[in-house]
């Protein structure tokens, strides 16, 4: 069986030199310090035991490659188990124990940089987007809402019924004196859209849809719906967002190569929309400078009320309605934790309002579509 | 044995070469080692994985009853990878962004993509060249390495314009494309102090090929042709079936439908195993040409590759791959240098005394490239 070799023990051995490929039949001998190699015209070399190194781990159950610092490329072969037993303990650091520790090591390592890795991808897509969206210059956003712009509402018509639009833009006018931080007048684009929708673009502009305007409850339930999507604009949220898409798409291809699942699976109307929502936070803030907007301009929060409620209803209501339809009445409604909203939106104090607009005018913004249409 | 049995301690004069793949108990433990440390890791782990399955399946290989050794670090690969992704996908990426976000004009951001799609078919061919390079500097036996001496740009060239000519000639020109590129990286290959040759043009391929071509256009287009009929009719009956506008044309509806459905099922049943045993026809021929030209010292190699056993290999390769989700990667690999050293044949003999350590510095990072494009298996 198995037995610890003793002190000058010798075994037979093959010896490569690392300078040729010739095979050299040698003795070894287990010394003090070092191991001594020799074949018949005498000691060939001799390596210390703490420079030694195993390409892989010595075990009794085969054949002990060694290789010395000293030589990288010289290799020792001995076929004993007795030899490997001795020469781990002369030299622990080839044992597999020993391997195990510097794998050990390694896995420790790396679990470092992951845990660094995360932390850094988290700040990346969380933190850095809003920064990068303010940084911006307004050409990139310009395009990029154009970019936006055309892939939702492409091939929609664009409702632009003279009264409808005059009415539209006395509302934005209201609003907007009412902003005090606004750095521009955002132009309003009602498209006829096959969902009940509104969104920020970015570059500051925002779109409604036609069926959102025709469904409205009235003027106070529009004014509120653009008050929202000011506070969106104001934040710069889809800008935000959509830097975050990059993000993650950038750090996808960087870590996946090409051939990105998630640009494929964006694109066109229900990716942007989907792309588009936006956190519970988000839209509290929204939330938020709409009410400050309406009350500034003396406008009716009822009317934000009864559009919330409606998208519940709709909601609700979703079964009969296409795929389509109910993809976007999910959309709206994880716009979070509408009944919450709600709440504080009854909550508010009341406070002095004037109307919206005129019987006349509300008529003419809800037909602004039916030019279009013609 | 003792020492004075030999003089001087050396061994072996002019001596045949054998090279056996003897299988060593091991690796099934190592992949679920690997998996488990890599989900710990979030995958940063897998290029030491990468590393540990290479040194397993390398120590496998039997030349003349010596193990090959292959002494590549994970560090390195980890470093390789590192510098592409900041020094080249970066970069691009940034660029890419650049474009979007600051042209009008979708043209340009079209043309963005496009150069660096050409970048990328470029750097295909460099990383593929570097990843030898790399691999070859590893590979040791009896403490000798390879080397792969030639200028990774200039293959990367060679290959980037040929692989655009590949679709452009319809893919006449593989052959040549496979001929030209092996022959130029086994001529710069060395082995410790000496160097592969190669030689032999592509005409001899062209026979085979024309065989693998002619079979693939005139048997497969056909089936293919099948399916798109199909889909056309099971579309058309659908558009039937929603506007409802004739129910008593039921039979005609339901022999659409049969074709419909069977033109995929011909297809996989037919074609698809057709084109596969063509590939594999044309495949076997290429690889025991390559071999055939390839030469090393007084050595000359046969490989003995066939296409049934090919496609033997590719199917249970393929079902490793898909029942495992990918995990059983490693005995792909094994299978795959399996194969070529058991139809390996090495003619002629060597003297080993005449092999001396290679010069130069090896690579002192990993293939990057290679690893980040995922070009191939190993
Ligand atoms: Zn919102």
């Amino acid at each position: 069986m198995n037995t610890r070799p003793g002190q000058n023990a010798t075994f037979p051995g093959q010896f490569f030199d690392g300078k040729s490929a010739m095979a050299q039949k040698v003795v070894v001998r287990l010394s003090t310090n070092v191991i001594v190699m020799s074949h018949a015209d005498g000691e060939i070399g001799s390596w210390t035991y703490k420079d030694l190194l195993a390409p892989e781990p010595v075990a009794p159950n085969k054949p002990t490659r060694l290789t010395h610092a000293t030589a990288p490329y010289a290799r020792l072969v001995v076929d004993a188990p007795e030899f490997a037993i001795g020469i781990v303990e002369r030299a622990p650091q080839l044992s597999r124990r020993a391997d195990r520790k510097r794998t050990f090591k390694v896995v420790a390592a790396c679990f470092a940089a992951a845990l660094i890795v995360v932390g850094a991808l988290y700040a990346f897509l969380t933190i850095a987007p809003r920064q990068a969206a303010f940084m911006m210059p307004d050409e990139w956003r310009t395009n990029l809402g154009n970019q936006v712009l055309t892939a939702v509402a492409g091939s929609s018509p664009h409702c632009t019924a003279e009264k409808g639009a005059a009415a539209i833009n006395q509302l934005r006018q209201r609003l907007s004196h009412a902003d005090a931080g606004i750095q521009s007048v955002p132009q309003i684009f009602v498209y006829d859209l096959p969902v009940k929708n509104a969104f920020a673009l970015p570059g500051g502009h925002i779109v409604v849809s036609g069926k959102l305007v025709r469904e409205a409850t009235g003027p106070d339930a529009l004014a509120g719906v653009l008050a929202h999507e000011m506070g969106h604009v104001a934040r710069r949220d889809s800008e935000t967002q959509l830097i975050r898409y990059l993000g993650i798409s950038i750090v996808e291809t960087l870590l996946f190569g090409g051939g990105s699942y998630l640009s494929e699976t964006i694109g066109g109307t229900a990716g942007y929309l989907t792309l588009l929502r936006y956190s519970r936070d988000a839209e509290r803030r929204a939330d938020d400078h709409a009410i400050a907007l309406l009350r500034d301009a003396g406008i009716d929060p009822a009317g934000l009320i009864s559009f919330f409620r409606q998208i519940q209803e709709d909601k609700g209501g979703s079964e009969e309605s296409s795929a389509t339809e109910e993809t976007f009445a999910s959309i709206l409604s994880t716009h979070p934790g509408l009944d919450e909203r709600i709440e504080v939106l009854e909550a508010l104090e009341p406070w002095e309002t004037t109307p919206t607009l005129t019987a006349q005018q509300w008529q003419a913004l809800i037909t602004i579509c039916s030019q279009a249409a013609q | 044995m003792s020492a004075d049995q030999v003089s001087g301690g050396a061994v072996d004069g002019e001596v045949p070469v054998k090279i056996q793949y003897l299988p060593k108990p091991g690796l099934g433990a190592l992949v679920i080692k690997n998996l488990f440390l890599n989900i710990l890791t979030l995958f940063i782990y897998s290029f030491w994985a990468k590393t540990e399955v290479r040194k397993h399946i390398w120590s496998c290989v039997q030349v003349m009853d010596e193990p090959l050794e292959y002494t590549g670090r994970g560090l390195e690969l980890f470093l390789g990878f590192i510098i592409v992704v900041f020094v080249i996908m970066l970069p691009l990426s940034a660029l890419q962004t650049y474009v979007a976000l600051a042209s009008e004009d979708l043209a340009v951001s079209y043309l963005a993509n496009t150069v660096s799609a050409l970048i990328i078919l470029f750097l295909v061919g460099v990383g593929t060249y570097r990843a030898r390079r790399y691999r070859l500097s590893r590979t040791l036996w009896r403490g000798i390495r390879g080397t792969l001496t030639g200028s990774s740009w200039r293959y990367g060239a060679q290959s980037f314009i040929m692989l655009i000519l590949l679709p452009l000639s319809l893919f006449w020109t593989m052959p040549w494309m496979n001929v030209s590129l092996t022959s130029r990286m086994t001529r710069e290959m060395t082995f410790g102090s000496r160097p592969f040759s190669f030689s032999g043009g592509s005409g001899p391929l062209y026979k085979p090929f024309a065989i693998f071509w002619f079979g693939t256009t005139v048997f497969a287009l056909p089936f293919l042709a099948l399916v798109i009929y199909g889909l056309v009719f099971a579309a058309g009956s659908a558009l039937l079936g929603d506007f409802g506008t004739d129910n008593s044309d039921a039979t005609n509806g339901t022999l659409v439908e049969i074709i419909g459905a069977a033109g995929p099922i011909l297809t996989i049943a037919l074609a698809v195993p057709l084109f596969l045993f063509l590939r594999a026809f044309y495949t076997a021929a290429e690889l025991n040409y390559l071999a055939a030209c390839t030469s090393y010292e007084n050595l000359r190699f046969r490989l003995q590759a066939s296409a049934w056993s090919l496609v033997g290999l590719m199917i249970v390769n393929t079902l490793i791959l898909l029942l495992s989700l990918g995990i059983a990667a490693p005995f792909v690999q094994q299978r795959l240098v399996r194969y070529l050293c058991d139809r390996l044949t090495v003619d002629g003999s060597l003297n080993v005394a005449d092999i001396l350590q290679a010069q130069g510095e090896a690579d002192k990072i990993g293939e990057g490239i290679a690893e980040v494009f995922d070009i191939d298996a190993f």
